[in-house]
């Protein structure tokens, strides 16, 4: 698989968590911001860094965007920047992945309606965050601890190859809790919508190439899955 | 010899355990707020009250029975000691007495009575002539000299309820503290009755026909023309007691106005702390609740959730702008700084809290927030917001429960964006409740069908449920179950059991499904909704 390239546009405190868990994984990182200062502390913290003003759209070219780099982050504190340099990755590319924070409910619309894919409020995830370790501690900390935390335990997103033996069957009985240590949680449908139907009631939905089936189970038993895929038989 | 015998006494009275605890005894009876006991005593002290007014106004025209009278005699003992015990309980005399002689004994200088005396006896006096001591007073002189103006003091009884009602008491305080002006209207009043009384009783003081004959009757035509009632029985005859009283009338006006403002100043004034007095009183009866320090897009969001679960809170902000947008949405709020110790007592975190979540906007107070909390209570689960991963480890040291920072939620979210979208989304939807399917934990009650039922036995999935896993407090090793994750304590966490694995009461099994079979599923295994704030 090919080293996927991944911007960061702005590199203020919630730039620097996505880069630090972004690091791990095999991705080719660059870090932009148009504040010396910014890109120094980037820089000393190891990352590749470019400086370049995100407002000029012959700049952004010249970075690859829709090209080397398919997913940008927009991450600066000022919700108009981040508008601002989605239109501009939305025009040049029409297909990259944009994520960028928001402050506040507005820019939230604003943000979707630039393009951007997925937009997360700084605020709201912080309360709703706050009411999860309220309302359900239990639950909350089973997954911190396991599918979010350090623990070998993970969920996972495997999608159907063409010759897997698994298609063609109602996704209740794909049956791979059998044979692997998972739980099938669903499938995505690849169709139109990317609904996603749940495990245990999918009787009448049939599994085609390219659904995505969503299983949590340690790393290993995962990985057994992903290589098996196309002889496997339970 | 008087002084060395005094000193004696205070050092017996400073010894004995006795004394000292009747005094706490007497002191939380009559002035620990929190205290069931001062309830009681307040009570019996109100009916005590109402019974002697009662019998006042009983007794203007019917015979007076003699338990009546004993009655009286009783209420004003009690009135007389509760008098007494209240002069009593402000300051110490023998400690001062016992630190002064101390002070000079070490310094070798003569022991003289007044100067350790003095601080304690300012002390004593100055309640002494506090309004409501004063009140206290009048209701009992009364019964000592049977003068019939003193009799009407006895219906100062009633204003001694002023001690007893919390409310009241607030109301008192706030036009106490608008003292002054109320000094400038009275002396204004003062000023221009006595002007117009002795004006009308040098005009029409020397007519027979006018009913002015003294000067009393002149300043009761002034007060009352004065004060706009005007019942008529006086009125002037002449040109000039007329003018003086179309001046009266003009003064009157403004001294109304003058003191309606007055207290309505005073009030708007207060109002954030009659507020508060509300808030406090609504808190104190009822569960326990969350302190919400703060209130932010952050504090707000958690708000609303609360709300919406009908779970108690109230929120603290120092602007007076959120606060107001606090109570526009019916929540409990108060105006103050949440770094104020004070506040945070007031508002029971030592006691009625459960949980408290600080998430004003700036570091710093976060963090003070935190530790004052812990300090006040080992138990209470503190919900600090973090600016940064410093802030975060140092608000864990602090004694934070949780810490939550934004950024690292954003970090989180971001990489699992990149790495896993379409399985971390459809995760993330279930556990925001944008799905159908849920998430729970539900335990297994002692007397549940799902005791040492197994895995196999229940069969998950022909209820249409997913068992995520189960946790435990057994003792279990990796040679029994592949898939075993501690937890805090004694507890582990165990990934997909196998089918054979037998359930435990107080295992808690976490569970995805539908909310329709998730509420079957709990039914039949007997378990309620595992109430979580009291894991």
């Amino acid at each position: 698989m090919a080293t996927r390239g991944i911007a960061i546009f702005g590199y203020y405190r919630s730039a620097v968590e996505v880069a630090s868990y972004l690091r791990t994984g095999n991705y080719d990182l660059v870090i932009i911001d148009d504040n010396p200062k910014n890109l120094e502390k980037a820089r000393s913290a190891g990352y590749r860094t470019a400086e370049l003003d995100f407002r000029d759209d012959s700049e952004l070219e010249k970075l690859g965007l829709g090209e080397t780099i398919d997913t940008i982050f927009c991450l600066f504190p000022d919700d108009a920047e981040n508008v601002f340099l989605t239109i501009s990755a939305r025009s040049l590319a029409p297909t990259i992945k944009v994520f960028s924070i928001a402050h506040g409910r507005g820019a939230v619309h604003n943000l979707r309606a630039a393009g951007a894919d997925n937009v997360i409020e700084t605020q709201e995830i912080s309360g709703l965050r706050i009411w999860d370790i309220i309302n359900r501690p239990i639950v909350t900390g089973i997954l911190d601890r396991t599918l979010f935390g350090q623990a070998n335990l993970n969920v996972a997103e495997i999608p159907l190859p063409k010759d897997s033996p698994l298609l063609g069957k109602p996704v209740a009985e794909i049956g791979i809790e059998k044979c692997y240590d998972l739980i099938l949680l669903g499938v995505v449908g690849q169709d139109k919508s990317e609904h996603f139907i749940y495990s245990q009631t999918a009787q009448e939905t049939i599994t085609r190439a390219g659904d995505i089936l969503v299983v949590i189970g340690p790393t290993d038993a995962i990985n057994a899955l992903q290589e098996h895929l196309t002889e496997v038989n339970c | 010899m008087i002084k060395k015998l005094i000193v004696y006494f205070c050092l017996v009275l400073e010894a004995s355990p006795g004394y000292s605890r009747a005094k706490e005894f007497i002191r939380t009876l009559l002035e620990d707020q929190n205290s069931h006991l001062k309830r009681y005593f307040d009570l019996t002290i109100i009916i005590l009250v109402l019974i002697s007014v009662g019998l006042l106004v009983y007794s203007v025209d019917n015979p007076v029975a003699p338990w009546m009278v004993w009655f009286e005699y009783f209420a004003v003992s009690v009135f007389i000691l509760e008098y007494l015990a209240r002069v009593w309980v402000v300051g110490d005399i023998h400690r001062e007495l016992l630190d002064h002689y101390r002070q000079v004994e070490f310094l070798h200088l003569p022991f003289r009575l007044w100067p350790a005396l003095r601080g304690v006896l300012r002390l004593k006096w100055e309640y002494v002539t506090s309004p409501l001591a004063i009140i206290d007073l009048i209701a009992i002189l009364p019964s000592y000299r049977p003068m019939r103006l003193l009799r009407i003091f006895l219906l100062f009884r009633l204003f001694k309820l002023f001690r007893y009602a919390r409310s009241l008491h607030g109301m008192t305080e706030v036009l106490s503290e608008r003292r002054f002006d109320f000094f400038t209207l009275a002396f204004f009043m003062l000023f221009v009755v006595l002007a117009a009384a002795s004006a009308i009783y040098v005009f029409e003081g020397g007519i027979p026909e006018s009913p002015i004959h003294n000067l009393f009757d002149a300043i009761y035509w002034a007060m009352v023309t004065l004060s706009t009632v005007g019942y008529g029985d006086i009125t002037p005859l002449t040109e000039e007691g007329r003018v003086v009283a179309l001046a009266l009338i003009v003064s009157g006006i403004g001294v109304l106005a003058f003191t309606t403002s007055i207290v309505v100043a005073a009030f708007q004034e207060k109002l954030g702390e009659l507020r508060e007095y509300r808030v406090l009183s609504e808190l104190e009866r009822g569960k326990a609740y969350t302190v919400i320090c703060g209130f932010g897009e952050v504090g707000q969001v958690v708000a609303a959730k609360l709300q919406a679960a009908k779970q108690r809170f109230v929120v603290i902000d120092h602007d007076e702008g959120k606060v107001a947008l606090a109570v526009k949405r019916g929540y409990l709020a108060v105006t103050g700084d949440a770094a104020d110790n004070e506040l945070l007592e007031t508002l029971g975190i030592r006691k009625r809290a459960h949980t408290l979540v600080s998430v004003t906007n700036d570091d710093v107070k976060n963090v003070f927030i935190t530790v004052s909390a812990r300090r006040m209570n080992d138990g209470l689960r503190i919900i600090s917001r973090a600016g940064s991963k410093d802030v975060a480890r140092k608000l864990s040291l602090a004694g934070a429960s949780h810490v939550v920072s934004s950024s690292e939620i954003v970090g989180i979210i971001g990489a699992e964006y990149v790495g896993r979208p379409v399985a971390f989304d459809a995760i993330y939807k279930i556990l925001r409740g944008e799905r159908d399917i849920a998430l729970e934990a539900i335990r297994v009650e002692r007397d549940s069908q799902a005791t040492h039922l197994s895995v196999g036995e229940i069969d998950f999935p022909k209820r249409k449920l997913l068992l995520f896993g189960v946790i435990t407090a057994r003792e279990w090793t990796l040679d029994d179950l592949d898939h075993l994750y501690p937890l805090e304590g004694e507890f582990c966490f165990v990934f997909k059991p196998p089918q054979g694995f037998r359930f435990e009461p107080g295992d808690i099994l976490v569970v995805f499904g539908y909310e329709l079979s998730l509420n079957n599923f709990r039914l039949d295994m007997g378990s309620y909704v595992l109430n979580e704030e009291t894991v």
